[in-house]
C-alpha cells in the first residue's frame, strides 16, 4: 500500500469515527484545535490503527502527535515495518 | 428555623405514550396502550417466555453533539432529551443551571445496559477482554452515566448524585434532589430517571417468571395491574426529568410553579431480595406522612406502583389498605405503558402533577375483573372519569433489594 492510498485510509478513519467531513482533512490541521479532538478521541484512534492497520504505535510516540499530517507520518512508519516483519 | 419548601418548576419528558407531558396526558385519558409484541423474542437467541415490551418509538440519538454524545448510551441520551425539555419549560436562566448551588440527581436501573452487552459481545467474539473497550465504553456502561453524561452535558457544576435502585431510581432520585434543597445544600436540583429497553434485562425478570406472558398475541392486554388475569409485568423505556427550586428564590424569579413536593421517605424490607413485603410498604408511605406532617385521610389519590405481577400487587395493596382504607382513590399507570422500570417512577410524577392540576384521575387499564386479592381498595379503571377531590397525593415505587420509596406532592399554589 503506497502513502496516497494509507492517507486516503487515515482520512476515512476520521470521518467515520470522529463525524468530520473530507473537506476539512489536510495535512496542516491541527488534531485538537483544528478539528476538535481530546484525548478520548486519540485512545480510539490508536484503536481503530489496530484494527484497520494491525498497528499499535508506543505511547510515547503519541504524544508527540498534533497534526494530520504527523498522523499520517505515524501510521505509515509502523505499517512498512509491519509489512517488513509479514515479508520475513 | 423554617423548613425550606420544595416546588416543581418544570417537566420534560420522552416515553412510550408521548414527547411531552400534555401528549402523555392525552393518551392516559385517551386509554391509549404502547404495549407491543416481538415474537422473534420468543426465539434464539432471545428465548424468552414474553415477547412484549414498550418501545420509545421515535428518538435519534444521532440528534446531540458527537462530543458528548460518544459516552451515551441510548439511556443517556433520553436521560438528556427529557432534561432539555425540562430546563426550558422551567424557564430557569443558564447562570442559574451553571451555578455551584444547582445539581443533578437521577438514576437508572443499572446504566447503560445495551453497551455492557456490546462490550461482552466484542469481547467474547474478539476472545479477549481488552478487545471490547473503547475510551467511552466504561462512560456508557457505568451506573451514574446519566447524571455524569447530563452534567457534563449541561455543564453544571454542582453535586451530582446517582440513584441505581433498579425500578425505585428515579423516585428515590426525586426525594435525594427533595432533601438536598430541604436541607441546604442545593438551590436547584434536577431529578429524575431514565431507562433503554434491553432484551438481556427483560430476560433477568422472565427468569423469575415475573414478565407477562400470556397475552403475547394481544399485547394491548398484557399489562393489568390489580387485575385478576395479571401475570407479570411488560418492560419499558423512557425517561422523565423534574426541575425543584427553593421555593422562596422560584418565586422571585417568577418561576410558574407545578406543584410542591410536600413529602419523601424510602425505607428497605430488610428481609427478601425480591418479595415485598406489607410492612415495608406500608411503613414507607406512613415515612411520608409523617415527612409531611399529614395524616391518611388528607391524601386525595394514591398512584400506585402497581406493576401487574402477582405478589407486588397484592401486598402493595394491603398495605395502602391498612393505612388508608377504602376510600382514597387508587390507581397505577403501567396498564397503559408498561414498566419503564428506573423511569417509571419520574414519568408517573408527572402525570400525578398533572392530574393535581387538571382535578382528573387516570385509572388503571386493563384492571377487569380485579383481583379480591388486592383489595378492598378505591380502585379507579381507565374507563372511569373520576375527579380529584383534595390537595396531596401519593406516589409508590419499590424495587428489587427490598428498596422503597414514597413522595407526597401537593398542589404549587
Amino acid at each position: 500500500m503506497n502513502s496516497t492510498e494509507l492517507n486516503q485510509r487515515v482520512d476515512g478513519i476520521f470521518v467515520s469515527l470522529f463525524e468530520l467531513e473530507q473537506s476539512q482533512l489536510s495535512g496542516d490541521k491541527n488534531l485538537f484545535s483544528d478539528l476538535g479532538l481530546d484525548s478520548l478521541d486519540t485512545i480510539d484512534l490508536v484503536i481503530s490503527f489496530h484494527k484497520e492497520f494491525g498497528i499499535k504505535p508506543p505511547n510515547d510516540e503519541l504524544q508527540h502527535i498534533q497534526t494530520l499530517s504527523d498522523v499520517y507520518a505515524l501510521v505509515e512508519k509502523y505499517h512498512k515495518n509491519r509489512e517488513q516483519v509479514l515479508d520475513h | 428555623m423554617k423548613k425550606r419548601r420544595v416546588v416543581v418548576t418544570g417537566s420534560g419528558l420522552i416515553c412510550p405514550l408521548g414527547s411531552s407531558s400534555g401528549e402523555l396526558m392525552e393518551k392516559l385519558h385517551g386509554n391509549a396502550s404502547s404495549v407491543v409484541s416481538q415474537p422473534e423474542w420468543n426465539h434464539p437467541p432471545y428465548g424468552l417466555a414474553t415477547t412484549l415490551s414498550s418501545p420509545v418509538a421515535y428518538f435519534d440519538l444521532s440528534e446531540i453533539p458527537r462530543k458528548t454524545r460518544r459516552t451515551m448510551s441510548r439511556v443517556s441520551g433520553l436521560a438528556v432529551k427529557a432534561t432539555n425539555q425540562a430546563l426550558r419549560a422551567s424557564g430557569i436562566s443558564e447562570d442559574l443551571v451553571r451555578s455551584l448551588s444547582t445539581g443533578i440527581s437521577y438514576g437508572s436501573t443499572m446504566g447503560g445496559t445495551s453497551a455492557i452487552r456490546e462490550y461482552y459481545a466484542i469481547s467474547r467474539e474478539q476472545d479477549s477482554l481488552a478487545s471490547g473497550v473503547r475510551s467511552t465504553t466504561f462512560p456508557q456502561i457505568m451506573s451514574h452515566t446519566c447524571a455524569a453524561n447530563l452534567a457534563i452535558h449541561f455543564q453544571i457544576p454542582g453535586r451530582v448524585v446517582a440513584s441505581c435502585t433498579a425500578c425505585a431510581a428515579s423516585t428515590q432520585s426525586i426525594g435525594f434532589g427533595y432533601e438536598s434543597i430541604v436541607h441546604g445544600y442545593a438551590d436547584r436540583m434536577i431529578v429524575g430517571g431514565a431507562e433503554e429497553l434491553e432484551p438481556a434485562v427483560v430476560a433477568v425478570f422472565d427468569v423469575l417468571s415475573a414478565t407477562s406472558s400470556k397475552f403475547n398475541d394481544s399485547p394491548e392486554n398484557g399489562s393489568r395491574p390489580f387485575s385478576r388475569d395479571r401475570d407479570g409485568i411488560v418492560v419499558g423505556e423512557g425517561a422523565g426529568t423534574l426541575i425543584l427550586e427553593e421555593r422562596e428564590q422560584a418565586l422571585a424569579r417568577g418561576a410558574n410553579i407545578l406543584a410542591e413536593i410536600r413529602g419523601y421517605f424510602t425505607n428497605n424490607d430488610a428481609c427478601h431480595m425480591t418479595n415485598p413485603s406489607v410492612q415495608g410498604l406500608e411503613s414507607v408511605m406512613s415515612g411520608a406522612l409523617n415527612n409531611a406532617g399529614l395524616k391518611p385521610e388528607d391524601i386525595c389519590y394514591i398512584n400506585a406502583h402497581g406493576t401487574g405481577t402477582p405478589a407486588g400487587d397484592e401486598a402493595e395493596a394491603r398495605a395502602i389498605s391498612r393505612l388508608f382504607g377504602t376510600k382514597t382513590p387508587v390507581s397505577s399507570l403501567k396498564g397503559h405503558f408498561g414498566h419503564l422500570m428506573g423511569a417509571c417512577g419520574v414519568i408517573e410524577s408527572v402525570a400525578c402533577i398533572n392530574m393535581l392540576n387538571s382535578g382528573l384521575i387516570v385509572g388503571t387499564k386493563n384492571i377487569d375483573p380485579i383481583d379480591p386479592a388486592c383489595g378492598p381498595l378505591m380502585h379507579v379503571r381507565s374507563e372511569d372519569k373520576k375527579s380529584l377531590e383534595g390537595d396531596y397525593i401519593i406516589k409508590n415505587s419499590f424495587a428489587f433489594g427490598g428498596i422503597n420509596a414514597c413522595l407526597i406532592f401537593g398542589r404549587g399554589y
